[in-house]
This record gives C-alpha cells, sequence and structure tokens, in this order.
C-alpha cells in the first residue's frame, strides 16, 4: 500500500461505500491546519457511525475525522464537523491539543482533494456535554466545527466534556 | 385775393394732413397687426392661441376614427356573454408536512403538522388524509380540528376523514410520535401524507429527519 496506510485505506473505503458519490468529489476535504496550533497539513479522513456512533478507533494518532451526517464540504448545506484528539495513549499531544486555547480570530485552513483551499477564522468555543449532539448540527456551509475532548476527570479517569471551536468561512472563502 | 386763394388752399391742405391724421389715428386697429412686422409687437406670443387651434383639428379627426372601433366592438359583445359563464379551473387540493425536528435520536418525540388547503372558490367533496407512520416511530397521538380521525397500530396508518373542504378552507393537523429502538443513526426518518377526494390523489412534500448518534465521540485517550 504505498502512500497510504492501512487506516486511511480503510476509511476510504468506508467512506466510499456509504457515500459512493462523496469521496471522489473534488471539493471533498483532505488536509487540515491550523497554524496556531502548530498542526499542518493533517489529514482528513471520514468518521463513519458504525453501530449508532461514531466510531473514533478509526482516527488515527494524527488524523483528523470529518463526522458522518455532518457537512461533506465547504458550502454543503450543512456546517461539517472536524474530530481530533486532543491527547494520546502515554499523554502525548493529539492534532487538537491545545484547541481550548486558541483564540478568536485564528485561522483555519481546509485544503480539497483537488488542492483548493479555503480559509476560516474561530468565531466562538463552546464546551458541550458528551450528549449534546445536536449542537454540532448547523444549516449552514461557510461553518466549520473543530471538535475535541476536555476536562480531564482524575476520578472518572475520561474527559467529562467536549469542546466546539466554531469557524466561519472569511469572504474571499477560497485561497488561490 | 391771391393771398385768400392760398390761405384757403392751406387750410385745405392743413384739413387734408388732419384727415390723413385722423385716417391714420383710426387705422392703427388694423395697421397693429401690420405692426408685427415689426418687432416691438412681440406680443405676437399672445397669438400663440393659434397652436392651440392646431391640436383642436388634427384631434378632432382621430374621434372620428374611434367610432369605427366601436362599431366593431359593438359586434363581438353578443358572443361574449357565453364568455363570461366559464366554470373556474379548479386546482388540487394542498398538502404540506412538516416535522419539528431535523435531527432526532432514540426516545425523542417528533411531531408532524399536515396542513390540508382548498385554494378553489368551490367546495371539494370526500377529501381524506392519510399516512403510514415509519417503522422507526411509535404513534403517540393526534391533534384534529375537525372529522373522523383512526389509526391502525396493525398497519401503522393513520387517516383523517374530513368530508367536504369549504372553499378556500385550511386544516391543519398534528401527529405526534416517538423515535424507538429500531431508529439507529444514520438513519432517516422519511414521512409523506398522501390526501385523496374529488380531485383526485394528492402526495405532501416528503420529511426528513436525520437519526444522529446518542454521544459525541471520546476523542481522547491518555
Amino acid at each position: 500500500m504505498t502512500g497510504l496506510s492501512r487506516r486511511q485505506f480503510l476509511g476510504g473505503l468506508a467512506l466510499a461505500l456509504w457515500h459512493p458519490h462523496e469521496s471522489s468529489r473534488p471539493n471533498a476535504p483532505a488536509r487540515l491546519s491550523i497554524p496556531a496550533l502548530g498542526c499542518f497539513d493533517a489529514p482528513v479522513v471520514p468518521l463513519p457511525i458504525v453501530n449508532g456512533a461514531w466510531d473514533e478507533s478509526r482516527l488515527g494518532a494524527r488524523e483528523v475525522g470529518l463526522l458522518q451526517t455532518t457537512g461533506r464540504w465547504p458550502g454543503d448545506a450543512w456546517a461539517m464537523v472536524l474530530a481530533a484528539h486532543v491527547t494520546l495513549e502515554g499523554g502525548a499531544r493529539g492534532p487538537f491539543y491545545g484547541l481550548a486555547a486558541l483564540p478568536v480570530g485564528a485561522r483555519v485552513v481546509l485544503q480539497a482533494r483537488s488542492g483548493q483551499m479555503w480559509r476560516y477564522r474561530t468565531v466562538r468555543r463552546r464546551l458541550l456535554q458528551p450528549s449534546e449532539v445536536k449542537a454540532i448540527y448547523r444549516r449552514d456551509g461557510r461553518r466549520l466545527f473543530l471538535l475535541t475532548c476536555a476536562t480531564w476527570s482524575q476520578r472518572r479517569q475520561a474527559y467529562v466534556h467536549r469542546l466546539l471551536i466554531e469557524a466561519v468561512m472569511d469572504s474571499a472563502g477560497l485561497v488561490l | 385775393m391771391n393771398i385768400k386763394k392760398l390761405t384757403s388752399a392751406l387750410s385745405l391742405g392743413v384739413l387734408v394732413v388732419i384727415a390723413a391724421a385722423v385716417l391714420l389715428a383710426a387705422q392703427p386697429v388694423a395697421p397693429a397687426p401690420q405692426a408685427p412686422a415689426g418687432f416691438t409687437e412681440t406680443p405676437t406670443p399672445t397669438d400663440t392661441p393659434t397652436p392651440t387651434l392646431t391640436p383642436t383639428p388634427t384631434d378632432t379627426p382621430t374621434p372620428t376614427s374611434t367610432p369605427t372601433p366601436l362599431a366593431p366592438t359593438d359586434v363581438p359583445p353578443p358572443p361574449e356573454p357565453p364568455a363570461s359563464t366559464p366554470l373556474p379551473v379548479l386546482s388540487d387540493p394542498y398538502v404540506i408536512k412538516q416535522v419539528n425536528l431535523e435531527q432526532a435520536q432514540v426516545g425523542d418525540i417528533v411531531v408532524f403538522v399536515i396542513d390540508i388547503i382548498n385554494p378553489n372558490p368551490v367546495v371539494i367533496n370526500n377529501v381524506e388524509v392519510g399516512d403510514a407512520l415509519s417503522p422507526l416511530v411509535d404513534y403517540l397521538s393526534a391533534s384534529v380540528p375537525r372529522g373522523a380521525f383512526s389509526y391502525d397500530p396493525a398497519g401503522r396508518v393513520w387517516r383523517l376523514q374530513l368530508g367536504d373542504m369549504a372553499p378556500n378552507e385550511r386544516v391543519t393537523i398534528s401527529i405526534t410520535a416517538r423515535v424507538n429502538e429500531r431508529a439507529q443513526p444514520p438513519n432517516a426518518l422519511l414521512n409523506t401524507a398522501v390526501l385523496t377526494s374529488s380531485r383526485g390523489v394528492t402526495q405532501s412534500n416528503t420529511t426528513q429527519t436525520l437519526i444522529v448518534p446518542n454521544l459525541l465521540p471520546e476523542t481522547g485517550r491518555r
């Protein structure tokens, strides 16, 4: 398997099976950069729903997952939601480590499979309960949500909140 | 004597001059029009009333022509009466369906609101609306302002017999159901109402509710 990890291959295959016409769309997101986090060109992979839940086990340490049932590309009817690890096993930093400290107005760049690039600015941050699923659905294709875990509970040995960063496509939108 | 002749001649001349002067004084009325030949009498503009003359003559001829169209219109009236009696063009009744949730989870209550509208100025007969509920929801209740409502649990079908609908009448009903365990993400809950009447069969739009997971992904490990 040249150039692609086994996980990426399976992820792409999964997306192709669920949305046969979507994975091949030239404007489907492929890479994400958040310069203020030191996150550059993180691969965007599909994060499918399996057995009634998003299967984050498919998410690689350096990957960003596009949640199935949310927007599929910039300008889609719904906002896209991209999720990534905040920390990894062993305490290593995930792609979204530091997201909580990301200032409003920070730049987010999304690159499509076609090479097109879309520029966003962060506008808001929210802390959600894990059950607040409907909060991530927004009928606005110019929005992008970044999602990760937050608030580590020593007692429960788990993150008890989810951090949702909302970004809006710049008026320029497309980066040429 | 010569002097007398001279004076009489002079007086005659004077008389002639006076007469001429009198004539001239009397004529100014007539010369006035000639004065325009001059320049001071710019009041000629007051003569502009002449333009008012031009329109009247030119316009009047047209009216004389209008009577001709009048004549033809007098001819058609007889055929018009039959055209005024046509029956109104009737439209099919409208059925519009809405749902309160775009995303739902197991256990959520969904409310379908259905508007039935008779857009016609006449009564529509035998109006009946019905729908087979999706297997992903369980029927709870219905709210109907009039008509005979029934629900068949075996077929999961509800039916409302409205009978006649008055001109431009609008009836709004709501069906309440609960998302059951069979609804698994990322299924979609689709629903369409069907109306039958003396006008035939009409389908509503299809509502769509996406079934979403109960929890956000857990993206942190230690």
